[in-house]
C-alpha cells in the first residue's frame, strides 16, 4: 500500500469515528469524498436515477446510524465497509422492486470497463488481484459471478442469459467460487 | 456440510444467488453461526473490488440536501439558517419584509380569533432559494401556513415536513403555492422546531421521507 493509499484509508476512518459522535460536518466531509464512487456503484445496479439517490440517502443515513459499528482493526477499509452497504441496499433494492435489471450490453461493460485513474480510496493490487483470479476462469463463470454480484439475478436468470441449463450454472458457479478463494488466498 | 460447501454457500450468500427458504437458513446461520458469518465478511471483502471497476458518478446535490435535513441537529441549523439569512440579505431584503408582515398579520388575526391568547407561540419563516418564502405561524390547535412570492411548478404540490434528528422527517400536511391553510400541529412538535418543505407529487411524498428536492428550510422561533 503506497502512502498516499494509507493516509486516505486512515483518513476516512478518523472521520467514521467522528460521525460516530454525532459530528454532522464529518458526515458532509465523508459525502463529499465518497457519494461519486457510491453513487457509481448504485447507479450501475439500479440504471434508474431516482432510485439510485433514494439508496444513496439511505446509505448515509444509515451510515449516520451506525458509524459506530465500523471496527478499522477488522481489516476492511473504510470505503470498503461503505462499498458493501452501498451494494447490498441497492441489490436488496433491485430485487424488492420492479426496477429494470441491468441490460445484458450494460453488464458486458462492467467485464470491459477499465479501472478509474482516481485510486486514493482503495490500493489497486487487491483489485489487480482479484482481476487476474476472475482471468483465471472460464469465462461463463467469470461472467456470471460480476453479473450476480452487479444484477441481482439469481441461478435461473443467469442459465437463461448464458443459455445453459440450471444444473450446469449452479455447478460452475460454486467450482467457479472455489477456484477463486483458493486462487485469492495463494 | 463440509467447510467447502460452507464456504461456496457464503459465497453464494454474497453473490445475492440464494432464494427462498436457502435464503432464510443462510440469514439465519450468519445470526447463530459466528464462523459462518466471518465466512460471508471475508467473501464480501474479496468481492467487493469490483466495484473498483464502476466509474465514478456524481449524485445530484439534492440527495446531500435530503440527507442533511434528515440528519442536521438543531444546534447546527440554527446559526446556519441566520447566517445564510445573513448572507443573502440584500437578495431577501424585500421578500422578507413582505413575509414579516404576513406574519404579523396572522399572528393578529390569531390573536383576535383566539381567546384567551395561547401563553406560547413561535413561527418560522422558511426561505426559498428562488427569494420566496413559507410563513408557518404556530396558533394554539393548528399550524398556519403561508406560502409567499413561491410558484410551484405544475403537477407538483409542497410537503411540510418536521425535521427530527436522527429520526426520519415527520410529514405534516400538503399545500398549493396559492392562499394560506390551516394544518393541525403534530403532537410530536417542540419548540424551536426545524421545519423543510418539499415538492412532491400530487398525494405527496409516496414513502415516509421526502421524495422531492427540499425547497425550503428553517427552524421555529419562540414569540
Amino acid at each position: 500500500m503506497d502512502e498516499a493509499t494509507a493516509i486516505a484509508r486512515a483518513e476516512l476512518s478518523a472521520c467514521l469515528a467522528r460521525i460516530a459522535s454525532a459530528d454532522h460536518a464529518a458526515l458532509e466531509y465523508l459525502y463529499k469524498r465518497t457519494s461519486a464512487k457510491l453513487f457509481g456503484i448504485c447507479k450501475r445496479i439500479l440504471s434508474d436515477t431516482a432510485a439510485a439517490e433514494d439508496v444513496l440517502q439511505e446509505v448515509f443515513l444509515i451510515v449516520w446510524n451506525r458509524a459506530g459499528q465500523f471496527d478499522p482493526t477488522r481489516g476492511v477499509s473504510a470505503i470498503t465497509w461503505l462499498a458493501t452497504i452501498a451494494r447490498n441496499r441497492a441489490v436488496d433494492r433491485l430485487r424488492a422492486g420492479s426496477q429494470g435489471i441491468v441490460s445484458i450490453d450494460e453488464a458486458e461493460q462492467v467485464v470491459d470497463t477499465s479501472p478509474l485513474a482516481d485510486h486514493y480510496l482503495e490500493t489497486a493490487e487487491r483489485d489487480e488481484r482479484l482481476n487476474a483470479c476472475l482471468s483465471k476462469l472460464d469465462e461463463r463463470t467469470a461472467t456470471a459471478i460480476k453479473q450476480a454480484f452487479f444484477g441481482g439475478l439469481t441461478y435461473q436468470k443467469l442459465a437463461i442469459r448464458a443459455n445453459i441449463p440450471l444444473a450446469t450454472m449452479k455447478s460452475l458457479v460454486r467450482r467457479g467460487l472455489l477456484q477463486l478463494k483458493i486462487c485469492l488466498e495463494s | 456440510m463440509t467447510e467447502s460447501e460452507r464456504n461456496v454457500l457464503a459465497g453464494e450468500y454474497v453473490l445475492g444467488l440464494l432464494e427462498g427458504e436457502a435464503l432464510k437458513a443462510a440469514e439465519a446461520q450468519i445470526r447463530t453461526d459466528a464462523n459462518f458469518a466471518a465466512l460471508v465478511q471475508n467473501w464480501e471483502n474479496r468481492l467487493m473490488p469490483l466495484v473498483e471497476i464502476v466509474p465514478d458518478l456524481v449524485p445530484s446535490s439534492l440527495v446531500w440536501n435530503r440527507i442533511a435535513v434528515a440528519t442536521r441537529p438543531p444546534a447546527v441549523r440554527a446559526p446556519g439558517l441566520v447566517q445564510r439569512w445573513l448572507a443573502g440579505f440584500s437578495k431577501r431584503f424585500y421578500a422578507a419584509v413582505a413575509a414579516l408582515g404576513v406574519a404579523f398579520a396572522l399572528m393578529t388575526l390569531s390573536f383576535f380569533m383566539h381567546t384567551p391568547p395561547e401563553a406560547e407561540r413561535q413561527i418560522a419563516v422558511l426561505n426559498n432559494r428562488d427569494g420566496g418564502t413559507f410563513v408557518v405561524a404556530e396558533t394554539k390547535t393548528t399550524l398556519v401556513i403561508t406560502p409567499h412570492n413561491v410558484t410551484l411548478p405544475a403537477g407538483r404540490v409542497a410537503e411540510l415536513w418536521l425535521v427530527v434528528p436522527n429520526h426520519a422527517p415527520q410529514a405534516v400536511g400538503l399545500f398549493q403555492s396559492g392562499g394560506s391553510l390551516n394544518m393541525a400541529i403534530p403532537k410530536s412538535s417542540v419548540s424551536g422546531q426545524s421545519l423543510a418543505v418539499s415538492l412532491e407529487p400530487p398525494g405527496g411524498a409516496p414513502g415516509s421521507t421526502p421524495s422531492g428536492p427540499i425547497i425550503a428550510e428553517g427552524a421555529f422561533t419562540i414569540l
